[in-house]
């Protein structure tokens, strides 16, 4: 034990390799946010003029804020509850509780969505909403019994894969479906950049609008949009830092991860916008956004399209490899906190924390069967989802940044500058304790105000004048846009690359003792 | 006559901040008492 710990650090399991471990991680941000939300923020606040943002607050806000979760567990080795009593944070034990019971309650309804996408699959293969009315199909559906066995089976799924354990269960699962998920991927965007006419949905999604930039909104959405997506706020990457093996390097690995899921995320919109345009749907996706688009648009599109049923069910079968590793990094926490405190054996932990999960998704299930539209179908998870995303996930991601930067203060920084060689340096480190925080804090405010209905009445937080782009009005591919597109691949897709290449030969040469640990920067 | 009552806005909230203040009281009182046992 080292000298500066005043608890007791148990021996744990931790990731077995590092490209494990990368698939992991990735597996905990890319999920459903990737595919059904990016997109449409991109689009709706012009490509490029988007972009900018959210790589200047991902690089500024997301990753600082990824690092300190990571740390934190990474230095307690324990589940968010374990985590934050052990290093005295005040109400550690009530704030730390929260980091299981948050994500839990929020894996309740993911799972719900999760089973949807799993239905999806089949009914894509068995051309089932073909020719018809898709939004009365997904309705119904709501209401039928399909959905309730697919919810046991993605709940036992779940239930299978973390009994395994880290290394058996997690790690190898994620190395199989992330990877595979790229590649489904790059298979949709070939299949969509091909199709007649698919160029405008390239111009739609990426052409620049600058007044967009300059307003408050395309601001709040892409913050709001980078914590969706990297799961801050959620005890996942607390919890899967806890697993990292000492010798890797935090901030590297977090820029590979982050870097790694906006990638995703961007080449999601390059699969949606093109085919929507090349098939006549460019006008109905833009007002679409996460179930809508989802689930009554791209089918509609699936049907259109020549092979419709084999690539509607490779995109949900994707979705669902996106969702399946986010849930099962939702669920560890509760599992870690049954193995980690009231010690039990792995499997009963996760046959009685899936149990539970089940038993919580019930009233979501129920409450489809109610009569209606989509909105009061999905009445009690919309509601559901305003507490945790727009309150419970920033809160819980400030208190993370504070016990490393305030609470562990030094020992903080030197956990996440432990055996690195990209190393946080002093202004990096007062960004991270005093910039990040009040970013964190300003997206809660106005969260909260969101929810209250506070917001509608400021225009520069509000939707109102923005009009949908006519797909008529796009003739031809503007050098604005051929610009973005060539920065964009250098930046994220770029940025990617290096941050992948250098940390896998870093991290070898670090394992077979060729490098020393000594930093790169200081 | 059950799944109308889930639609509707106030019994929906009622579940929702219930099922949290429920399942949390009852985790942290479970977390006590795990703690106790340990230290005894």
């Amino acid at each position: 034990m080292e000298e500066h710990h005043r608890f007791e650090v148990v021996d744990r399991e931790t990731w077995r390799t590092h490209a494990g471990m990368v698939s992991a991680m990735l597996g905990t941000a890319i999920g459903l946010g990737n595919i059904w939300r990016f997109p449409y923020l991109c689009g709706k606040h012009g490509g490029g003029s988007f972009i900018v943002p959210y790589v200047v607050l991902l690089v500024g806000v997301g990753i600082f804020a990824m690092m300190a979760e990571w740390a934190l567990g990474r230095y307690t080795k324990r589940d968010p509850l374990g985590a934050f009593e052990r290093i005295g944070f005040p109400a550690g034990r009530d704030v730390g509780a929260w980091g299981i019971i948050g994500p839990f309650f929020l894996n309740s309804y993911y799972c719900y969505v999760a089973s949807w996408v799993l239905y999806y699959v089949f009914a894509s293969l068995g051309g089932l909403y073909f020719g018809q009315d898709t939004a009365a199909f997904f309705t119904s559906f709501l209401g039928g019994k399909g959905v309730f066995l697919s919810h046991v089976v993605v709940v036992a799924s779940i239930v299978g894969i973390l009994a395994l354990g880290v290394q058996k269960g997690i790690e190898r699962a994620c190395k199989i479906m992330i990877p595979s998920l790229f590649v489904l991927l790059c298979v949709l965007v070939v299949r969509a950049l091909t199709l007649p006419g698919a160029w405008k949905g390239v111009v739609y999604y990426m052409q620049p609008r600058w007044s967009e930039t300059m307003k408050l909104v395309t601001w709040f959405d892409a913050l709001g949009q980078i914590f969706f997506t990297l799961s801050l706020g959620m005890g996942a990457m607390l919890m899967y830092g806890s697993y990292l093996k000492d010798h890797w390097g935090i901030p590297r690995n977090a820029i590979l991860c982050t870097l790694g899921n906006s990638s995703c995320s961007i080449l999601a919109g390059f699969a949606i916008f093109p085919a929507a345009f090349a098939l006549g749907l460019g006008l109905a996706i833009q007002g679409e956004q996460s179930i809508g688009l989802t689930f009554i648009v791209l089918p509609r599109l699936f049907a259109k399209m020549g092979g419709g049923a084999f690539f509607g069910a490779l995109f949900f079968v994707l979705l669902l490899f996106g969702a399946i590793s986010s849930a099962l990094s939702i669920q560890e926490p509760m599992v870690a906190w049954l193995v980690d405190e009231a010690r039990w054996p792995r499997g009963r932990a996760s046959v009685v924390a899936g149990i539970l999960l089940w038993a919580l998704g019930l009233p979501y299930l129920l409450n489809g069967r109610s009569s209606g539209g989509i909105g009061e179908k999905l009445a009690l998870m919309s509601k559901m989802d305003a507490v945790l995303n727009n309150v419970a996930l920033p809160l819980f991601s400030l208190l993370c940044v504070i016990a490393v930067t305030w609470v562990l203060g030094r020992r903080g920084f030197e956990e996440i500058n432990k055996n690195a060689r990209l190393r946080l340096n002093r202004a990096s480190q007062l960004w991270l304790k005093y910039v990040v925080p009040l970013f964190i804090l300003v997206l809660l405010v106005l969260l909260l105000a969101q929810t209250a209905g506070m917001t509608a009445r400021i225009p520069a937080l509000t939707d109102k004048g923005h009009v949908p782009v006519d797909p008529a009005s796009i003739t031809s591919v503007d050098a604005a846009t051929k610009i973005t597109i060539t920065l964009v691949l250098l930046t994220v897709w770029g940025g990617c690359l290096w941050a992948l290449v250098s940390a896998v030969v870093i991290e070898r040469r670090k394992e077979r003792g060729l490098v020393s640990v000594a930093p790169e920067v200081e | 006559m059950m799944f109308e009552a889930l639609a509707r806005p106030a019994v929906g909230w009622a579940i929702v901040v219930g099922e949290i203040v429920v399942v949390y009281g009852i985790f942290l009182l479970v977390h006590r008492r795990v703690g106790a046992s340990r230290r005894s």
